[in-house]
């Protein structure tokens, strides 16, 4: 290609924001941005970068309940966002940037509840939480508060964003739409619209609840639905309902932050209902609280020192109420068989190349994480690192200099980058992140710049003494719009790699019986380590899923790191749950976005909620009979790098026979 | 010797929103007690003629038949006919005309009385109604089944709501057709006088799922229909006025705002011509209960030019804002049509067996 080449390591050539935010403020930002030959005119629909940051960065001598650090700082790599980008509409712009200040709601809007309350807190898109799964009898709410993180502000000041709705709102919203009833018939589309859930006027508004299908409300159900005649009294909701996927950047980049924020949120708010109700008599107590959270990543460290992990560790230490249970649990993730992560064992100068084959007609951009872990002092930036890498050039692999990056040019346009950054584990040990972006395949204005698609080569050469291991991960990719195939996924393209054993049937990272052939370990490529980055923290449940039928752990249920090395903690699932009924009975029923309809949802987000009930039911001792344990019953055995621990079920007394 | 028999048969399918369906079906051939027509029966009845009928002088032994009254009831034909009787009776109690003078494109008037009439919209209110194409389109995954069904065929779900077909509810579901049928005949010419274009014409992103019909955008047929099918369904079911059914958002007022709301996701229609679209196939449809009650319809006043029946705030087509938007007052009593009171008679004896819930149709 003419006007085609890269750029070389220069100390002088460094970046100060973390190299997401710097790809997504070049090539993504314009898909945010309204067009002016649209029909879109209402400019508070505008995405731009708020003037905050959502910082607290400091958890641990935050004082409970309060902002934290709001600043609008720069910061190193690995850690906090410079902006999130938000619609302008739901932004509260006069949100006071003093760390000292509460951003709860005054206690009368908080309810009174019990001292045995347990806490379910669900973050998830399209909860449509009015429906009966989530009321008493008497027509009354079960969910004590619900911030609508994509509704316009409403005037709410000590909310960052959004609006917010407590018991008592949605009480009062229940009965106007239900013909002055609490208990009567509820206008459904008429109250989701209310409650900021379902919004048809914005571009950058919620649909999700208003189809059949809807992720938030069948996460919601399993997690904490419990039909009204039997809800229990000590098991209560927080909902949070995080923005529309454009918000999240095309590598789910804000994501992290989002959730981060709404966790925060729902643990303070729980802190806050305790002291109103239990200030004097026991200040350190509180409500046993399990969040669930069907999300994740791709790429990450896989291990506390990413951003979304540490943060979770933060939480887990604050030492407010520290004796009091909090349990997060997450989805280990569907991509087991997206041949998205590799692991090049590199003997010291001998190059190994991978092949990234991205994608025609993909309207994202594509990433990929490289990581690895070296013995020694952690170098400076400017300073070189071991691991040389080169990607689509003949050239030799080169050194990467910390905190810089080189870019890929054509006709002046970058169509890639590779930036190189470093994070200290001791002062002996640190690790390597090299994090390769490239443009669109397709852009619709011919203006943009467009990477060709086909085989990137991805060349590494170590140039430490000691063998060095690298992990190389394909990041989330995912369309702006939630139902969209415009994102194309790019996966490893190694011709070792086999998809299918002799038999035609899916190979997996183990074996299961005689029905599923293990990967052979010869490849680079692999299925191992495809677990969920952001729940890849010994603290959080990481959940995956199996067919209820046989047992056998689901060809997608994303897979632990199994034996392969890496420092500290090795992600595994903790536990599995069923995401499948049978072979021919897809996914598993739960609640429809519709109040009283059921549809089947398949993969780890409905193994997570499940979880998530388990241990919730434990903590408010209500139903031990909720789970069993398949250890009784005669099926083969699973390998823990698939189910973790065990697999579970929970029993019902009369279960649908689809 | 082979005659040409068979019947011209068939209805008028497709095209006009929602079809003419079944209310013409039988066409003109009909069919023998055993099966239908064709050359070779007619030639078999000719051969049985000839060997059975023998010699018979037609001043000997007859028989007597009754001389039928002339204003009964029209179940001696057959369903296409009588459907054609009825279709022409109540067609002469209708008229529309454009009202330029007035300040209003089109108006429906049943005998004097002036049962609706709108404005229309202009190309700039239109213009910001077009957000709402885009986000409905989001839902088109969803709808698929619906939209394409629904393109010809909304009967069949106002079926679903309760027993009604060919077998049970016969004479009411023929009422239902001749509802549906009248109401394009008088729909259609509304949307002459109200031609506006399609939101197809002003963007090409818009990108329907559905071909774009030929008639005006504005108002919407679809809601038309299925708003005036769901008022006299829900008074054959509970005897309730429309204020009442809408404001108990009763289920066929139900279905017939997502029959019509699915128009703006498949992307053929704004909401603003579903709300009008609403109001007139409510006035319809109150026009033929009172027609066939002999009683004073009511009617709707003019739809609100201001707002045009949508949501204040939002400007989208809302049960509630809808609901709130109405006002409908009392027209003049009807002229009497017995064919018509007989029909209704026998349709509401169909549901002398069912009793709604309280807070009807719920």
């Amino acid at each position: 290609m003419s006007g085609l080449g890269w750029t070389d390591w220069d100390a002088k050539t460094t970046i100060t924001i973390p190299p997401y935010q710097d790809w997504w403020s070049r090539i993504e930002k314009e898909a945010f941005t309204i067009p002016s030959n649209g029909f879109l005119s209402d400019k508070s629909d505008v995405y731009q970068f708020s003037n905050f940051s959502f910082n607290f960065a400091n958890a641990a001598k935050r004082e409970p309940q309060t902002r934290g650090e709001i600043t609008a700082a720069t910061e190193s790599q690995f850690s906090q966002p410079s902006a999130i980008p938000l619609a302008m509409r739901m932004l509260n712009r006069g949100f006071e940037n003093d760390e000292t200040r509460s951003w709860m709601p005054d206690k009368d809007n908080l309810p009174t509840i019990d001292n045995d309350t347990v806490i379910v807190g669900v973050i998830d898109s399209g909860i449509s939480f009015a429906q009966n799964r989530f009321r008493y009898c008497n027509g009354k709410t079960r969910v004590l508060a619900a911030w609508q993180q994509n509704a316009d502000f409403a005037g709410q000041t000590y909310l960052p964003f959004g609006k917010e709705l407590y018991q008592q709102d949605i009480n009062d919203l229940i009965k106007t739409h239900s013909g002055g009833a609490q208990n009567g018939h509820l206008d459904e589309d008429a109250f989701n619209r209310d409650a900021g859930i379902v919004d048809m006027q914005n571009f950058t508004g919620h649909r999700e609840a208003a189809g059949r299908y809807s992720h938030g409300t069948s996460v919601l159900d399993l997690a904490a639905g419990y039909a009204p005649q039997t809800a229990p009294e000590n098991i209560r909701i927080i909902v949070v309902n995080l923005p529309t996927h454009i918000a999240f950047g095309y590598s789910g980049t804000f994501l992290d932050y989002f959730m981060y924020l709404a966790m925060q949120r729902i643990k303070d708010l729980t802190i806050a209902i305790w002291n109103k109700n239990n200030k004097e008599e026991n200040p350190e107590g509180g409500y046993p609280l399990v969040i669930n959270l069907s999300y994740g990543k791709q790429a990450g460290s896989k291990s506390d020192l990413d951003w979304f992990a540490a943060k979770i560790k933060g939480m887990k230490e604050e030492s407010a109420h520290a004796d009091v249970p909090f349990e997060v649990v997450m989805p280990a993730g569907n991509d087991n068989q997206k041949r998205g992560r590799a692991v090049v064992d590199l003997e010291s100068d001998k190059p190994k190349t991978l092949n990234w084959h991205i994608l025609p007609e993909d309207q994202t951009s594509n990433y990929v994480e490289i990581w690895c872990t070296v013995k020694g002092t952690t170098p400076k930036p400017g300073k070189p690192v071991p691991l040389a890498i080169s990607l689509r050039d003949s050239n030799a692999p080169q050194q990467g200099l910390v905190d810089g990056f080189i870019s890929l040019n054509q006709d002046g346009k970058a169509i890639a980058r590779v930036y190189c950054s470093v994070k200290s584990i001791s002062d002996q040990e640190y690790r390597v992140r090299y994090i390769l972006c490239t443009a669109p395949t397709l852009r619709h204005n011919l203006d943009l710049a467009v990477a060709p698609s086909g085989v990137w080569e991805i060349t590494l050469q170590n140039k430490n003494g000691a063998a060095i291991q690298a992990f190389c991960t394909i990041q989330t990719d995912q369309s702006l719009l939630p139902n969209s195939k415009t994102g194309q996924r790019s996966f490893f393209d190694m011709p070792d790699y086999k998809r299918y054993d002799s038999q035609g049937r899916m190979i997996d990272s183990a074996a299961y019986g005689d029905l599923v052939a293990a990967e052979d370990e010869a490849s680079m490529v692999t299925r191992k380590g495809t677990i969920n980055a952001s729940a890849s923290l010994k603290t959080v449940n990481c959940i995956a899923g199996y067919q209820a039928s046989n047992g056998k752990p689901a060809l997608y249920s994303a897979s632990g790191f199994g034996a392969v090395r890496a420092p500290g903690y090795i992600p595994q699932p903790t536990v599995a749950l069923p995401t499948d009924d049978s072979a021919a009975l897809f996914g598993i029923l739960t609640a429809g976005a519709r109040n009283g309809s059921r549809v089947a949802m398949r993969g780890t987000s409905f193994a997570a909620p499940q979880y998530a009930r388990i241990l919730s039911a434990k903590l408010a001792h209500n139903g031990s009979q909720l789970q069993c344990d398949f250890a009784n019953v005669k099926i083969p055995e699973a390998n823990s790098v698939k189910i973790g621990a065990h697999r579970l079920e929970i029993k019902v007394s009369s279960a649908v026979k689809r | 010797m082979l005659r040409s028999g068979g019947g011209h048969g068939g209805g008028h399918g497709g095209g006009h929103g929602g079809g003419h369906g079944g209310g013409h079906g039988g066409g003109h051939g009909g069919s023998h007690a055993g099966g239908g027509a064709s050359s070779l029966l007619s030639d078999a009845l000719v051969y049985t003629h000839d060997a059975l009928a023998g010699y018979w002088d037609p001043n000997g032994l007859i028989n007597t038949p009754t001389s039928p009254s002339q204003l009964d009831s029209l179940e001696y034909l057959s369903p296409g006919r009588r459907s054609q009787v009825l279709f022409g009776v109540l067609a002469q109690n209708f008229r529309v005309c454009p009202k330029p003078e007035k300040g209003f494109a089109a108006g429906i008037n049943l005998g004097t009385t002036e049962i609706f009439r709108t404005s229309i919209p202009d190309l700039v209110f239109f213009k910001s109604q077009l957000k709402y194409l885009h986000s409905y389109a989001e839902l088109r995954a969803d709808r698929v089944p619906e939209i394409l069904v629904q393109t010809e065929d909304i009967l069949s779900f106002f079926g679903a709501l309760s027993h009604l077909n060919k077998s049970r509810r016969r004479n009411s579901l023929e009422l239902l057709e001749l509802v549906q049928n009248i109401t394009i005949h008088l729909e259609m010419q509304v949307k002459h006088y109200c031609r506006m274009p399609r939101p197809v014409d002003y963007d090409a992103r818009i990108q329907p799922m559905i071909q774009t019909p030929t008639h005006s955008t504005f108002p919407s047929g679809h809601a038309t229909e299925s708003h005036a099918v769901a008022t006299v369904l829900h008074h054959l079911m509970s005897s309730q006025d429309v204020t009442k059914g809408l404001k108990n958002n009763a289920m066929p007022f139900r279905l017939a705002h997502r029959i019509a709301v699915n128009r703006t996701v498949a992307g053929v229609h704004f909401p603003a011509d579903s709300a009008t679209g609403a109001a007139m196939g409510i006035s319809i449809g109150n026009a033929i209960i009172a027609l066939c009650e002999n009683s004073k319809p009511t009617c709707l006043s003019l739809c609100d030019a201001n707002n045009w029946l949508l949501d204040v705030e939002s400007g989208d087509f809302t049960p509630q804002a809808f609901a709130k938007g109405i006002t409908p007052t009392k027209g003049a009593k009807t002229q009497a049509e017995p064919l018509l009171h007989a029909l209704w008679a026998r349709a509401k004896g169909e549901w002398k067996d069912y009793t709604p819930a309280q807070g009807a149709g719920k």
